[in-house]
């Protein structure tokens, strides 16, 4: 068996507005295996991007991480994400964890080049990386005879650069006109390294694309950039918030194939947030299904389009348009998560609802293996 | 229709005023400083209003004129304050306190009555501008360009050379070189709201361009231009103040907080030996004019923030 | 069945104007000569990706935009239609009857107070009610509307119509005095609705009108679509990128790329057979909600072309994987390759060779 690589466990997450509190996680059970992709679907409101984000500690104020854990195995290593300093996680994220949104051009800054803002995410995570590829070239070039004064300058001030890259002697080297041009080797480096993982995003021109600036791009572009980025430093976990939705159906389709591959090559794990059951049954192999705040049901991707239990699940399924069938419709609304609705989130729009639906919250159990439910009518089944 | 019947009619549309005002005065309580912005400026309007109770016109010196500050004799050194004048006198024994009073007055007049004619027609170019673009717009704006250029206080001067010294040519000045400003961030406000997709689809149901501008560019767009104005008005007053400080404002002995300080200007420097003698004949009347914009800031600023989210809350 | 709306030759640039004097350097073609018929009563579909210029031709076709070319017929009487063809085609092109008759059926010379008064049969639905729909107007303001400028109805009347129509998308009496924000995303759409119908159009552009609403909410919106359409006698045009949506809903679907049509048919007959490669690029992309099939992709290469330099010859060639030299060189025009009765129109010179 697979050993897990993230386990939420009793996620709670609240945001505190002027309306009221929204609770808009109550205890989300997680579990997400090493090299699969988990995907995540659910409506609007479901509170599926906030499990994304508090994977990586981001949730945006008002909204604060109540309780719960979020265990990380990595490397020999069990983190518990929640309890870490912001520095560590830092280094974590876009290293180990990365995450690409939903609007591409949304999460690029639209005032420095594409060049600019992947040289940052190298910068910061593969840096001692590229500067020893910087000191190795400049012995080559010193062993094959290009000797001169400058070789030996760079190499001193590459090597003090190596252990310490924000010392005051370089800061202060960096203002000197002639001799602050030693940076310019880093930047051909990084320059070197970009347009590689620009050609492994499959861009036909990485040159060009270089220099333009996120609203040259277009939506398909822009989203490549944006995986680029996401992907330089190898992470474990890829955690992907409805990166389609926004882009044509064909660009869906390279993009999909595009995560596909580079899942394949690296061998990362992908969360996979979406509400689009079409692009889950392509892409996932576990799915979990989220409403209102809570997981509802988890299974294989098989699974649960064969045989869905929870009354929502089956809901969701029927009312995907299909020809020639009748449009069936879950009845109601999603509830307003200031005041939710006691017990099972859901029993409101339940056909099968029943008495104990409306008084108790019904916990994840295991009906068949790996297919969990969280329902009433499955229990002790 | 009853009259039962037109009573529940406005009761019911009513209620979301209701609550939108509700829901600005809980915003406003979280914040203090709005408060006591608010404070500041209810308590000017209830001077303004209580003048007449609050000091009595009807000396023999004003000569019918309740805004021109009574005084007994000629004698041009001020007094201290005293029973008779709470505040002092400045120069010519020109009562201080009923002069401050009386100014808050001339301080709404004047706030009000310029902003209101730089936001009318600010409001008015701005929105045909930006609604009709093209050569229009490049003429206005360019137009408003060299309105910009021209120096408020120069011109102010100008008009006094030219029709003598009064309180009207200040406000003809300032309320002519003020309106660029609103017109331009009307425009620009009106810019953003033409493309959204609800004034399409009022021309879409057959909307005249009048009642396009009207019901929905207007309304969506004229919230930075009300915050601009309320702190405006603490400016124009500053303004008006320095102005008349340097005699370009109204004439000796009118009810104007600047015009108080205008005549300590000998004063200042006070007696030899005591710097601070003559300290009531600008401190009284500086901390009236602070006072007052500063209410109208920290409102101007509570309004921004209540107005603020509550877009983006939509 | 009788056309309802007839377009011949839709052209609609966006001028770009550069420089210090805003000259025009380019257009953006959005719609580049559009030749199609809507029949009464049916929903035509209309797909295609972001920027291909359908949002564009919507908006043409109901005159919320003025078009460079073409003329568009509404509810033109067949025997009047035929007389304008007759005189087209004649010599005498430019007669007084045929100008006469133009201003009167031709909606592209529609201005003013007619064009006013066309408001009333044609309406639009927009994409997203968030930002379709004043905030800063009550419900009650915002559907009234439309009957208050056209002057249908006003004072009592309007409030009694106002709520009717309101009931009749499943909103109660007492929400009229609400903002929009107020409302959920469902609900807002059925506020538009319920505006849009107000005056009993005869023609409803609805423009991508689910891709803003939940799964859940969505087939609740089209069946309301349907129920909607029997009542009230109305032709839709649906445009949407949505495939899976338009499958379902629509009586005849066109394809559109890049400003132009590449194929229309019978929903039916588009789905089961696709013709241009497009279409079957773009019916292989949709991703389906049954994990076991695994639908072989016709990846296309490349990006969408600008529109403002759409490339020679037929448009699709670049990407296209069976381009031939013809292709490069001549713009292929819509062919139908159906069979009786079953029209299938195709704009594409593999298939119009291979029917020779």
């Amino acid at each position: 068996m697979k050993e897990n690589l993230i386990d939420i466990e009793n996620l709670k997450v609240r945001f505190y507005t002027y309306e009221g509190v929204v609770k808009a996680l109550e205890g989300v059970n997680l579990s997400l295996r090493k090299g699969e992709t988990l995907g995540v679907a659910g409506e609007t409101g479901c509170g599926k991007s906030v499990t994304g984000l508090s994977v990586l500690v981001l949730v945006p104020p008002p909204g604060k991480i109540e309780g719960g854990r979020i265990t990380f195995k990595n490397a020999n290593k069990t983190i518990d994400l929640l309890k870490q300093k912001e520095s560590f996680l830092c280094d974590i994220r876009g290293k180990e964890i990365s995450m690409i949104f939903q609007e591409p051009r949304a999460a690029l800054n639209p005032v420095y080049t594409v060049e600019t803002q992947l040289s940052e995410v190298f910068l910061h995570h593969r840096r001692k990386e590229l500067i020893q590829r910087v000191l190795d070239g400049l012995e080559k070039d010193v062993k094959n005879g290009k000797g001169g004064l400058f070789y030996g300058i760079e190499r001193s001030l590459y090597r003090r650069m190596l252990e310490n890259s924000d010392s005051l002697y370089l800061r202060f080297v960096s203002k000197i006109p002639v001799v602050r041009r030693y940076r310019l080797r880093l930047k051909k480096e990084i320059r070197k390294e970009i347009i590689r993982t620009l050609r492994e995003i499959e861009i036909a021109d990485p040159e060009r694309v270089l220099n333009m600036y996120p609203h040259e791009l277009s939506g398909g572009m822009a989203q490549r950039v944006v995986i680029a980025m996401a992907l330089t430093c190898n992470p474990t976990l890829l955690i992907a918030d409805e990166p389609t939705t926004s882009v044509d159906v064909t660009i869906q389709a390279q993009i999909l194939s595009l995560i596909r591959r580079l899942k394949e090559k690296f061998g990362s794990s992908v969360i996979y947030i979406t509400h689009d059951m079409g692009v889950i049954a392509e892409t996932c192999d576990r799915v979990a299904i989220m409403y209102a705040g809570s997981i509802c049901e988890v299974a294989d991707v098989m699974e649960i389009f064969k045989n869905p239990l929870h009354p929502y699940t089956k809901g969701l399924l029927e009312s995907i348009p299909t020809p020639g069938k009748e449009f069936k419709s879950i009845k109601g609304t999603v509830p307003n998560l200031i005041n939710p609705p006691k017990g099972c989130r859901f029993h409101p729009r339940c056909s099968k609802a029943m008495e104990i639906c409306a008084k108790v919250t019904p916990k994840m159990v295991e009906v068949e293996e790996g297919h969990f439910v969280a329902c009433h009518l499955y229990r002790g089944a | 229709m009853s009259v039962r019947h037109r009573l529940s009619e406005f009761k019911a549309g009513m209620k979301p005023t209701v609550k939108e005002l509700k829901f600005i005065i809980t915003r406003m309580r979280k914040s203090p400083l709005s408060i006591v912005g608010i404070a500041i400026i209810l308590f000017f309007i209830a001077i303004a209003l209580l003048c007449p109770i609050l000091a009595p016109p009807g000396y023999p010196s004003q000569g019918g004129d309740p805004y021109k500050m009574p005084h007994e004799g000629w004698t041009p050194t001020p007094s201290p304050p005293s029973e008779d004048h709470p505040f002092g006198t400045t120069i010519y024994q020109f009562d201080i306190y009923y002069g401050c009073i009386w100014g808050t007055r001339i301080a709404f007049y004047v706030g009000f009555l310029v902003v209101g004619i730089s936001l009318a027609v600010g409001l008015f170019l701005g929105i045909v501008s930006g609604y009709y673009g093209g050569a229009i717009d490049e003429i206005l704006m360019r137009f408003t360009d060299i309105i910009y250029a021209f120096p408020g206080l120069i011109f102010a001067m100008a008009l006094v050379v030219a029709f003598g010294r009064s309180l009207t040519s200040v406000l003809i000045a300032l309320s002519l070189v003020g309106w660029p400003t609103y017109a331009r961030v009307m425009r620009s406000e009106v810019l953003r709201v033409k493309q959204e997709d609800y004034v399409e689809a009022a021309k879409a149901v057959g909307c005249s361009d009048l009642r396009v501008i009207v019901k929905h560019v207007l309304p969506n767009s004229i919230y930075s231009l009300l915050i601009m104005a309320s702190l405006d008005i603490g400016g124009i007053v500053l303004t008006a103040a320095a102005l008349s400080f340097l005699g370009l404002g109204s004439s000796i002995g009118f009810a104007d907080w600047g015009q108080i300080i205008n005549q300590s200007r000998d004063w200042i420097t006070g007696a030899p030996g005591n710097a601070l003698a003559y300290w009531y004949t600008f401190v009284i009347p500086g901390t009236f004019i602070f006072t007052f914009v500063l209410g109208w800031n920290l409102l101007g600023d509570a309004l921004r923030d209540v107005l603020d989210p509550m877009i983006r809350r939509r | 069945m009788e056309t309802l709306i007839e377009v011949v030759g839709l052209k609609k640039y966006y001028p770009i104007t550069g420089g210090v004097f805003k000259k025009k350097i380019a257009d953006v073609k959005a719609v580049d000569g559009i030749s199609l018929s809507i029949l009464k009563r049916e929903c035509f579909g209309l797909v295609g990706e972001s920027g291909c210029g359908k949002t564009t031709f919507g908006k043409t076709v109901i005159r919320l935009l003025k078009p460079n070319v073409g003329n568009i017929f509404f509810d033109v009487p067949s025997d009047v239609r035929e007389e304008i063809k007759r005189l087209e085609n004649s010599n005498n092109s430019n007669s007084s009857r045929l100008k006469k008759l133009r201003k009167q059926y031709d909606l592209s010379t529609f201005k003013g107070r007619r064009l006013k008064k066309l408001r009333r049969r044609m309406q639009i639905v927009y994409q997203d009610p968030s930002t379709s729909l004043n905030p800063r107007m009550l419900v009650k303001d915002l559907v009234g509307e439309p009957l208050k400028v056209q002057g249908l109805a006003k004072g009592r009347e309007l409030r009694e119509r106002v709520v009717e129509m309101l009931e009749k998308l499943g909103l109660a009496e007492n929400q009229l005095y609400r903002y929009p924000h107020e409302f959920s995303g469902g609900q807002r759409q059925r506020i538009a609705i319920a505006r849009a119908i107000i005056t009993q159009p005869t023609f409803v552009v609805l423009d991508e009108p689910t891709s803003s609403v939940d799964v859940s909410v969505r087939a609740e919106l089209l069946k309301e679509f349907q129920r909607l359409q029997k009542e009230f006698d109305l032709t839709y045009l649906f445009v949407s990128h949505d495939l899976s949506v338009v499958e379902c809903i629509s009586d005849r679907v066109a394809v559109m790329y890049l400003g132009k049509i590449v194929e229309v048919a019978r929903t039916t007959e588009l789905f089961r057979n696709p013709l241009h490669p497009y279409t079957i690029a773009l019916f292989s992309a949709i991703p389906v909600p049954d994990p076991t099939i695994r639908r072989k992709r016709v990846l296309l290469t490349g990006e969408v072309p600008s529109p403002v330099n759409p490339p020679k010859g037929c448009r699709f060639h670049p990407r296209c994987s069976m381009a031939m030299d013809v292709c490069r060189k001549e713009e292929p025009e819509l062919v139908d390759v159906g069979s009786e009765g079953n029209e299938h129109l195709v704009a594409c010179h593999l298939l119009k060779s291979r029917l020779l």
